[in-house]
């Protein structure tokens, strides 16, 4: 990002552009602290889970007569399962500067060790449940009473649960945003299979917060899904050989959680911000595989189908996944439906509660956080 | 300007910077904090805060998970602090007696208070993994594997055990100041009168030390109910909540969920139970002060 920064002040003199890193962790409190008190960046990056928050408070400025025609353009330019994320009631309130998603990461060793070749020598990955099934089950028998190897890590429980869900038909709310579904029968049998992973098939450690990752780095697990972003970590590993490919298709549909950078223009700014701040947010679009080279995709379609993207390994397997990529519904009370989900995933997986019932819980709850919204918004337009 | 009046003015410029920074900072936010507990504002709703009178507090009252979280808070001040004080004990009595090095085991003993909170708790995560970590790989020979993280019952006293070993040395440097300032004449007529070790530290050390080990504990108790960082990063509050402190829960209703009316409620009720047993170890310990 340093380098598209000095490319564009290279480019553009007349613009001045201070980058500020800030740690995720404490990042969106600093951005809507910064926010309310009119003092956000002019131009700032966020995740599209957490557009409705912020636009619903009004902290993203419309982008909407930014649009010209380049604008147009460009916008016709993105991969079409993001263009509905950049809006916010009707109107455009944010820009990608990527996609990202989960992919599976392979130790290619451990899979020519178990024999999980095709008739070239090539490791074979799996594509469907039975061969990831058979892949867990291989890899699984590799251990030696010094070394125990898995199949597959649950690397990070929630968004593999979510993934695992998805690719059952299942959602976190209803396609009109009004209700969760979190105990739709889909959900259930997309937790009920990551736990069946862990004590039925057993090829897989129960979950521990993020360290089937580093099995996975140590060598000692054969699979884990886990974020496109997680690439330069093991790249700079070179313990041994590795690939990134789509997600098997374990349920019905092929699904994978996915989200974007999107990037967002403070309100209150004058003309000549605004246009400063179009500039570098469109400069940066156009000049997102610089940033895809440290592990993410590009989100327009005429990026994504140039050749050096496509040499770009392994971000390029992942392309076909883009079509497939279920976001997280855009509703300002996300992290709060999407923790009573996390919470029932954590019991499923634990085998404390199966998954109806923790789900059942974990719907009722999201009904209270929803329910108080609606309150509140009723009460404000005088309307109990 | 007479004497009195100049010895005022001194006072109060040399208070006065403190005392805006007191007042700024932390005053200033505390009553922010007080009115806020009183009414309804989700920041990022875009509503504007709505007077609840004591709603906030009635609903902290009956919230079965912030409930929970203020109980695993006490079970980790009763777990990290008696032995965080025998681990900072011991260590103090121990290099006190040395007669040499005492500067080298002051430094190593302090080392681990010098790193940085994450990397403490993602270095003793990775130790604690249950497949993958240092732990279970040396306990691997007796075949034993703990799930020092994923288990509820185990969870916290992992936890503990971390804290003790990344904050005992603040104890420990206290404490061995404390051993230090004992008039050596003290321990010679202990002597004279035949005490054995265990008998100068019981009927010597200890009482001489009794203030500063109060001090310490108040210190120590505080800092425990404070605890966020360590379970934050090293469980996330698992598994299913066993290891959610109080702390960890306000942060998230604040800061992941927006609920600032909500939260600044909460944390007043826990600021109210973190006052009260400062009191109780005041009745308990006294104010502190000598007799002149």
């Amino acid at each position: 990002m340093v380098d598209l920064i000095r490319e564009f002040h290279r480019q553009n003199p007349d613009i001045e552009v201070s980058l500020q890193r800030i740690d995720w962790g404490v990042y969106y409190n600093k951005l809507f602290v910064a926010g309310l008190g009119k003092r956000s960046p002019e131009v700032f990056v966020l995740h599209a889970g957490m557009m409705p928050r912020f636009a619903s408070a009004g902290l993203m400025a419309e982008m909407d007569n930014l649009l010209d025609a380049p604008g147009r353009a460009a916008l016709e330019d993105l991969v079409p399962v993001i263009r509905p994320k950049l809006q916010w009631e009707g109107h455009q309130v944010a820009w990608p500067l990527d996609v990202h998603m989960l992919g599976l990461y392979c130790n290619l060793d451990l899979f020519r060790k178990a024999g999980l070749v095709d008739s070239t020598g090539q490791p074979r990955i799996p594509v469907n449940r039975r061969d990831f099934l058979e892949a867990g089950a291989a890899l699984r028998k590799l251990s030696t009473p010094d070394r125990e190897i898995w199949g597959f890590g649950i690397a990070d429980p929630n968004l593999i649960a979510l993934t695992s869900c998805y690719q059952q038909g299942g959602r976190l709310m209803s396609p009109d945003l009004s209700t969760p579904t979190l105990d739709s029968p889909e959900n259930v049998a997309g937790l009920d299979f990551l736990r069946d992973l862990v004590s039925e098939y057993r090829v897989a450690p129960p979950p521990e917060s993020n360290d089937a990752w580093i099995g996975f780095r140590q060598g000692n697990v054969g699979m884990v899904m886990a974020g496109i972003w997680m690439l330069a970590e093991v790249k700079g590993d070179r313990a041994f050989d590795f690939d990134v490919s789509p997600l098997p298709q374990l349920g019905d549909s092929p699904a994978s959680f996915g989200s974007t950078h999107l990037m967002g223009l403070a309100p209150g700014l004058s003309e000549s911000s605004r246009q400063a701040g179009w500039r570098l947010i469109q400069f940066l679009s156009s000049h997102s595989l610089e940033w895809a080279k440290v592990g993410q995709l590009p989100a327009r379609e005429s990026l994504l189908a140039s050749a050096e993207f496509r040499s770009m390994l392994p971000q390029a397997n992942l392309a076909p996944e883009i079509p497939h990529l279920v976001f997280t519904p855009g509703i300002p009370s996300l992290w709060e439906v999407q923790d009573e989900f996390y919470r029932a995933g954590e019991k499923v997986l634990r085998g404390t509660e199966s998954a109806s019932v923790a789900l059942r819980l974990a719907q009722q709850k999201a009904e209270v956080v929803l329910d108080r919204n609606r309150q509140r918004q009723a009460s404000t337009q005088g309307n109990p | 300007m007479n004497r009195r009046t100049g010895s005022i003015l001194a006072a109060v410029l040399f208070v006065l910077p403190f005392a805006a920074a007191f007042l700024v900072f932390f005053v200033t936010p505390t009553l922010f904090g007080l009115v806020m507990s009183f009414l309804d504002w989700e920041m990022l709703s875009g509503l504007p805060p709505r007077w609840v009178g004591g709603a906030n507090y009635l609903e902290a009252l009956q919230d079965a998970r912030f409930q929970q979280s203020l109980l695993v808070t006490g079970v980790f001040v009763l777990l990290t602090v008696p032995l965080n004080l025998l681990v900072a004990l011991g260590l103090a009595a121990g290099v006190s007696a040395l007669p040499r090095r005492q500067g080298l085991y002051r430094s190593l003993i302090y080392l681990p208070v010098l790193l940085n909170i994450t990397v403490a708790s993602l270095l003793w995560r990775w130790f604690y993994s249950t497949k993958f970590g240092l732990f279970n790989k040396l306990l691997q020979p007796w075949g034993v594997e703990l799930p020092w993280l994923t288990d509820p019952a185990l969870a916290l006293p992992s936890i503990s055990l971390m804290t003790v070993w990344w904050t005992s040395g603040v104890s420990f440097l206290i404490l061995l100041t404390a051993f230090q300032q004992v008039s050596p004449s003290l321990y010679e007529a202990a002597e004279i009168d035949g005490a054995n070790a265990w008998q100068k530290f019981r009927f010597v050390s200890l009482p001489q030390i009794m203030p500063v080990l109060g001090f310490c504990t108040l210190l120590e108790v505080l800092a425990s109910f404070k605890v966020f960082g360590q379970p934050f990063l090293m469980t996330g509050g698992g598994p299913e909540g066993a290891t959610r402190v109080a702390m960890q829960y306000i942060y998230e209703t604040g800061f992941s969920f927006f609920r600032m009316g909500y939260a600044s409620a909460l944390s007043w009720v826990a600021f109210l139970l973190i006052f009260a047993i400062m009191l109780l170890h005041r009745m308990i310990c006294g104010s502190g002060r000598t007799e002149p």
